[in-house]
């Protein structure tokens, strides 16, 4: 059995429980499902906005799709197109600038529920050194966190406002 | 003493022997495959990863140092079998089995297939692919020059060079160990007073770039909190990188200006000090006729400005001999200070030989390493960095083990 079989087992059974040890994730991600149950190479997460952060009360689908060199290759993750704004994020495409993603950063221990959370942290705690979105990355550098916020919130606002037309 | 665990949990409840049992066989699943380790091999590091897996890791980038998957440490010697681990899994196996179930089956199949492909990589002594004998280690010995290398070639290893690909650029050897710079800066490398200058230095040309850097960046809004921080950001950005640098006995001011804008304030100050002595010396030169005493200022002068100008050829020159280093090898046979060139290995074949028959290792100089052992050898050589004698005999010995697999 592939290994991404078995983590399809464990992410299940982790998922569904309730106890906060067993499902550490309560409250972060709501799902982490293959798009088609026969193709384990194309999943699907939904996660929680963090607390406190702008993207509080907010749902946000990752994209992600598992190369056949997994899990010696890293996953592609992205975000659904102009779906989020953060400065380690490319709005348009959704794609995300995260360390342990990257080839040569990447370590095999790591599997798909641990990508997906470390993904809910980087919406926690964004990396203002080495922004994907340069604007974004200014604004926040310049200190003014308030207009940081501000515009999250009003993309935010307009893409739940968009969908409901 | 011995015995108290053993008493203690025969008078467990069963609930927690068999939380105990559950996590004695978790321990025995591979963290990349997710799957039970028949054939545990255990990194310096301490962990443990299936033959296999770890095996189809490090082939799966040739351009990268061998590193532990769960820690990131360089594993520089081959991982061992771990047989307490595989014995383990032998004794549940044992008792757990039942010869008509079929998941069980499969479970034995998979052991003997495993094993099978350990042991005869093991006779044909190609482990891991070989490539812990194929590959180098980056070295640095600092009672030498100090300059990282290839433990294989020698050449130097500038972690600029090798940043896209952990691999030598000479002999193409991998490099086990991460041979890139490291942005880390220790300051217990440095004294109080060069902490300071490096501090001093490095202050303005940051407020410069941040200030040009970034278009909505308003003096006023930087805290001095703000401050405090970004600095210690700049120290990792600026300084040498790791030990590779910090080793290349450069003085701390001339790696930090190779920053532009600090060259050019200096230039600046220097021209200015000049003007000021030369409007000094003019006026004085008005009052006196024979003008012995201008004389005498311009020629301190001049000595002051040869002393300047020295400083900068020096610089200059240590960059150009620098770039002549990395090309010519020449330069390391006829200055031998304990450097091979991968043409000159006879030669110092015997100049090995003639430098340890004095020293009472002979035999382990004559007798050349197994290939297995140099790994082993390779880390010594990384550890003992105290006694300058005795490693630059055992960089030659890793050389030669490595040319004699070849």
């Amino acid at each position: 059995m592939s290994r991404i079989a078995k983590e399809y087992g464990d992410i299940q059974k982790t998922l569904a429980s309730n106890d906060p040890i067993v499902n550490p994730y309560q409250g972060l991600i709501e799902s982490l499902n293959p798009i088609d149950e026969t193709d384990l190479s194309k999943w699907e997460a939904i996660i929680i906005g963090p607390t406190h952060t702008p993207y509080e009360h907010y749902r946000f689908r990752i994209l992600i799709d598992v190369p056949s060199s997994y899990p010696m290759a890293p996953p592609n993750i992205r975000f659904d197109r102009n779906n989020i704004l953060h400065c380690n994020i490319k709005s348009p495409t959704g794609e995300i600038c995260l360390d342990i993603l990257k080839p040569e950063d990447w370590t095999p221990v790591w599997d798909l529920l641990h990508c997906v959370h470390a993904i809910w942290r980087l919406l926690k705690e964004p990396v203002y050194d080495s922004p994907l979105d340069v604007d974004m990355g200014n604004i926040i550098r310049c200190g003014d966190t308030g207009a940081y916020q501000g515009i999250i919130r009003y993309f935010l606002a307009e893409r739940d406002r968009n969908i409901c037309r | 003493m011995g015995d108290e665990l053993h008493n203690r949990l025969l008078k467990q409840s069963d609930g927690t022997k068999d939380a105990i049992l559950y996590k004695i066989i978790e321990s025995l699943v591979c963290s990349i495959c997710h799957d039970y380790m028949f054939v545990p091999m255990m990194t310096p590091c301490g962990h443990n990863y299936c033959y296999g897996c770890l095996n189809t890791w490090f082939a799966s980038n040739t351009q990268k140092e061998l590193a532990c998957p769960q820690c990131r440490s360089d594993i520089v010697i081959i991982p061992a079998l771990n047989t307490t681990l595989q014995q383990y899994l032998s004794f549940i196996l044992d008792r757990l089995g039942s010869e008509d179930d079929e998941p069980f089956k499969k479970l034995l199949i998979t052991k003997i297939k495993e094993e099978d492909d350990y042991k005869l990589d093991k006779e044909k002594d190609t482990l891991f692919e070989k490539v812990f004998k194929n590959s180098a280690l980056a070295v640095a010995d600092d009672s030498d020059d100090g300059i990282t290398r290839c433990s294989n070639c020698h050449w130097e290893l500038d972690p600029d060079e090798v940043e896209d690909g952990n691999v030598c650029p000479h002999c193409n050897a991998r490099i086990r160990n991460y041979a890139g710079g490291h942005n880390e800066f220790d300051e217990e490398e440095y004294s109080e007073g060069e902490l300071d200058e490096i501090r001093e230095s490095m202050q303005r040309p940051r407020e410069n770039r941040l200030a040009s850097a970034n278009p909505f960046a308003n003096r006023d809004n930087f805290s001095s909190e703000e401050d405090s921080s970004t600095e210690e950001e700049l120290m990792r950005e600026h300084i040498p990188q790791g030990r590779w640098a910090r080793s290349h006995n450069r003085s701390i001011a001339v790696d930090t200006s190779d920053d532009e804008d600090d060259e050019d304030e200096l230039e600046e100050g220097e021209e200015e000090m000049d003007s000021d002595l030369k409007d000094f010396i003019e006026d004085d030169d008005d009052g006196d006729e024979d003008g012995s005493r201008r004389n005498m200022v311009l020629s301190a002068l001049n000595s002051r400005r040869v002393i300047i100008t020295d400083d900068e050829e020096e610089e200059g020159q240590r960059h150009i001999t620098g770039e002549e280093e990395d090309h010519d090898s020449d330069f390391y046979e006829h200055n031998d200070e304990g450097f091979a060139s991968g043409d000159s290995l006879d030669e110092d074949r015997k100049v090995v030989a003639e430098v340890q028959s004095s020293s009472d290792s002979e035999d382990r100089s004559i007798s050349y390493p197994s290939s297995n052992d140099v790994g082993e050898k390779d880390e010594h050589d990384t550890e003992e960095l105290d006694d300058p004698q005795p490693k630059r005999q055992k960089r030659f010995r890793v050389v030669l083990g490595d040319s004699d697999d070849e």
